[in-house]
């Protein structure tokens, strides 16, 4: 091969050890950044309840009133009755449907009685009864909040798919599956990985930045496998569909003929042999007796035909979810004459082991396990996770700082600039971002068309903001202003609660709204963290000025 | 025992658990003691008992949640617990002993008196 | 044909995205007909399992130094298991 400019890139060269290193760091550097605001807002999403409870405090009045109001004193009808009404309604307007599904009633048995089909695109349609009567209600549009909001939604929707529907997806996936190989890399090349189990050493530059990294890589190890893995078989036949397509046609059809099989096995086509639809009570009853459930749902696939299939699915009771495994619901499906088809206890495997493989795999991403206990080691692994990014992008530069490893050729100074520009905006500028949408959510003015949307824009507006200040400030600059303002932004959290609403802290934990104090008391703690860190650079910065070390070269002009 | 109760106690038992496997490294435990040498069975002891508090946190775990996710429990409690030790050995590293010694005496305590109060007599 | 560094990268990558997708696929495609479960069951199984096909297959390709054996040794093994995919199939296995 001819000489070139660039050097050799050093990929698959050298023994197993130095490949994985290679692979390691590009793998590893060019998605630390996604992964890193994929890691930090999918750690707040594990909270997404309270973050949205914090974030609509107009809203805690009625959920209180709602609480209170339990037990219903108006009369509530029965099941039998709902069903009763639900089943007549459909075979009025929507007999020719092949789908019929019957959601008569909350756990307790009271609650809205809702019927679903699907219409000509095979989408959901819905029709909302009385209770009482049976008579179909209109459903009216959701009131618009005052403060209109996505609260913690969108921590979740960002984690997911960036806010970028099905190409942000698979963005996301694509970095996941990265992160599978910088994993696996990253522990083979790791020489001491038992030696150096809980060493950290602080205070030695480059060295303790890669202990960092280290430690809190493999001590949370089993857990980055896992979330990264059940990341992306969340929904697996859509990033994989050889499968599918090759065993079920590869029409447009296929997907749903699949999930059809996966989700009601043994489930016939249409015979064309009419028969009417059955009572429908005696099967709920029967249900609720086998799978020790009340009822959630009654789907009936194929209905007025002979084949017709009627499947009574259960309401999870939140205390038993805890200790399960699988948070899927008990499940009994029926032939028209009574006969048990099919029997799936709440959590249970009977599906097949796949299914319940894949059941546990997604619960386990979800938190949908341990309760909430569980929810705060998940919190603490994804923060370890969100670190052990951060300090691998920090220490590729820390390295090539003390001296360029020139892997670029002559653009190798303007690579590491703009390296160290990403560092700052997606680590720094990405919490800033954060927090700030918590304060938008204070400060917008209520009452304003699409505030949620602006709520939005202020997220991606001041992470852009961090980018431009990260490119044209001096690095380690650049990271101590930033590092202050997310400890203000952070710490004053309370404050701004309760200067722009008429709650604050004392209040929210004298009433027991742990929810809201425990996003506030998190908040802090960030703010203490990031003050922490940008002590630390001030320190370093004095010392650096009385005992000059290293010339410091920036394309700026400014001396740190 | 309530879930914030053997919540705490699994993270008390894992605690002390990771601290033994540390001290038992030579790295750290000159860290701790500032002696260099330790005798193989002192190594042996710790690393015993730290195996013993790990068992019984999982124990505490799977009884609490049940099999599958008590063991999904355990490895967050042993991940928290050995980042706590890694955390607390680098900045005082007598005092991660001494809470330590502290955590997994008080931990199995606790252990040993739920199960004799929830044994009928 | 002599590449430039970058461009043997640039090949190196697009053969473990893309020949290792491919490779994914087709183990997925011809798993099913080869487990003892329930149709759908055995799609979703393989279909699990081919992301960990993608993963050691990239891994391996930045182990390979030699360019050729690296598609090679995605390419083969996905033609084969293809074929014998496809053969399954109209045995109606």
């Amino acid at each position: 091969m001819r000489a070139t400019h660039t050097p050799d890139t050093g990929a698959a060269t050298g023994g197993l050890r130095q490949a994985m290193a290679w692979l390691h760091t590009w793998c590893g550097l060019w998605f630390s950044w996604l992964l890193f605001a994929v890691f930090l807002t999918g750690s707040l999403a594990v909270f997404e309840g309270p973050i949205t409870h914090w974030m609509t405090p107009e809203h805690h009045a009625e959920e209180e009133a709602a609480r209170a109001s339990l037990p219903a004193t108006a009369p509530v009808a029965s099941r039998a009755q709902r069903l009763a009404y639900a089943s007549n309604y459909m075979a009025q307007h929507h007999r020719s449907k092949d789908m019929w599904e019957i959601w008569p009633a909350d756990a307790e048995g009271g609650g809205e009685l809702k019927v679903y089909w699907f219409d000509e695109q095979h989408l959901y349609a819905q029709a909302k009864l009385d209770a009482n009567t049976g008579a179909p209600q209109p459903l009216l549009p959701p009131k618009v909040p005052a403060r209109g909001t996505l609260g913690g939604q969108h921590f979740v929707d960002f984690h997911y798919n960036l806010h970028g529907g099905t190409l942000g997806l698979w963005i996301v996936a694509i970095a996941a599956m990265v992160m599978l190989v910088a994993l696996v890399s990253g522990v083979i090349t790791h020489k001491r990985i038992f030696k150096d189990f809980f060493t950290f050493r602080p205070k030695k530059g480059q060295r303790s930045w890669l202990d960092a990294h280290n430690v809190v890589a493999v001590l949370s190890l089993p857990f980055q496998f896992m979330i990264a893995y059940t990341g992306i078989v969340f929904t697996a036949t859509t990033y994989l569909p050889a499968g599918v397509l090759a065993h079920y046609g590869n029409d447009a059809g296929a997907h749903l003929r699949y999930t059809t099989e996966l989700t009601a096995p043994g489930l016939q086509p249409r015979s064309g042999i009419p028969l009417p639809v059955p009572a429908l009570e005696p099967f709920a009853a029967h249900a609720v007796a086998l799978m020790g459930q009340p009822v959630r749902a009654m789907v009936l696939d194929h209905p007025g035909d002979a084949n017709m299939r009627i499947s009574v699915y259960g309401w999870n009771d939140q205390k038993d979810l805890v200790r399960r495994m699988s948070d899927s619901t008990g499940m009994v499906a029926f032939a028209p004459n009574g006969e048990v088809l099919h029997v799936r206890l709440p959590g249970g495997s009977a599906d097949g082991v796949a299914s319940f493989t894949s059941q546990v795999l997604s619960n386990l991403h979800m938190t949908g396990l341990g309760g909430l206990p569980m929810k705060w080691l998940f919190f603490l692994c994804g923060l370890a996770g969100t670190a052990m990014m951060g300090t691998g992008a920090v220490l590729f530069m820390v390295k090539r700082r003390n001296k360029s490893l020139n892997e670029f050729g002559p653009r190798t100074a303007s690579v590491y600039r703009g390296i160290e520009a990403l560092n700052i905006a997606a680590i720094a500028g990405l919490a800033i971002a954060c927090i700030a949408y918590l304060w938008a959510n204070r400060l917008l003015p209520l009452a304003t068309e699409e505030r949620a949307v602006m709520e939005l824009q202020v997220f991606f507006g001041v992470w852009l903001i961090t980018l431009v200040h990260a490119c044209a400030r001096a690095p380690q600059s650049a990271w101590r202003e930033q590092l202050w303002a997310l400890a203000a932004l952070c710490l004053l959290l309370p404050l701004l609660n309760g200067l722009t609403t008429d709650d604050h802290l004392i209040a929210e934990v004298s009433r027991g709204d742990w929810e809201s104090a425990g996003v506030e008391l998190t908040s802090m703690v960030f703010g203490l963290l990031a003050g922490w860190g940008a002590m630390l650079l001030r320190a370093r910065r004095l010392a650096q000025r009385r005992g000059s070390t290293y010339p410091h070269r920036d394309l700026t002009g400014d001396t740190p | 025992m309530s879930l914030l109760a053997s919540s705490m106690l699994a993270l008390t038992l894992t605690y002390a658990g990771m601290a033994g496997l540390c001290m038992a490294m030579d790295r750290h435990y000159v860290q701790a003691t500032g002696r260099q040498e330790m005798t193989p069975f002192y190594r042996l002891a710790l690393r015993l008992s730290a195996c013993v508090l790990l068992l019984v946190s999982l124990q505490v775990c799977t009884h609490g949640l049940g099999s599958g996710v008590g063991w999904v429990a355990w490895l967050g409690y042993v991940t928290a617990g050995a980042l706590l030790v890694a955390g607390l050995w680098a900045w005082r590293p007598r005092l991660a002993v001494a809470t330590a010694a502290v955590s997994g005496i008080a931990g199995l305590l606790a252990f040993v008196l739920t199960c004799s109060l929830s044994t009928p007599a | 044909m002599t590449l430039g560094p970058g461009q043997r990268l640039a090949v190196r990558v697009l053969l473990a995205v893309f020949a290792g997708y491919a490779l994914a696929s087709a183990f997925a495609m011809v798993l099913p007909s080869l487990l003892p479960m329930p149709r759908a069951q055995a799609v979703l199984t393989a279909t699990l399992l081919g992301f960990v096909v993608h993963l050691v297959a990239t891994l391996w390709v930045f182990t390979q130094p030699d360019l050729r054996q690296v598609a090679a040794g995605l390419l083969v093994p996905t033609g084969l298991l293809t074929f014998l995919g496809l053969a399954l199939q109209r045995t109606g296995a």
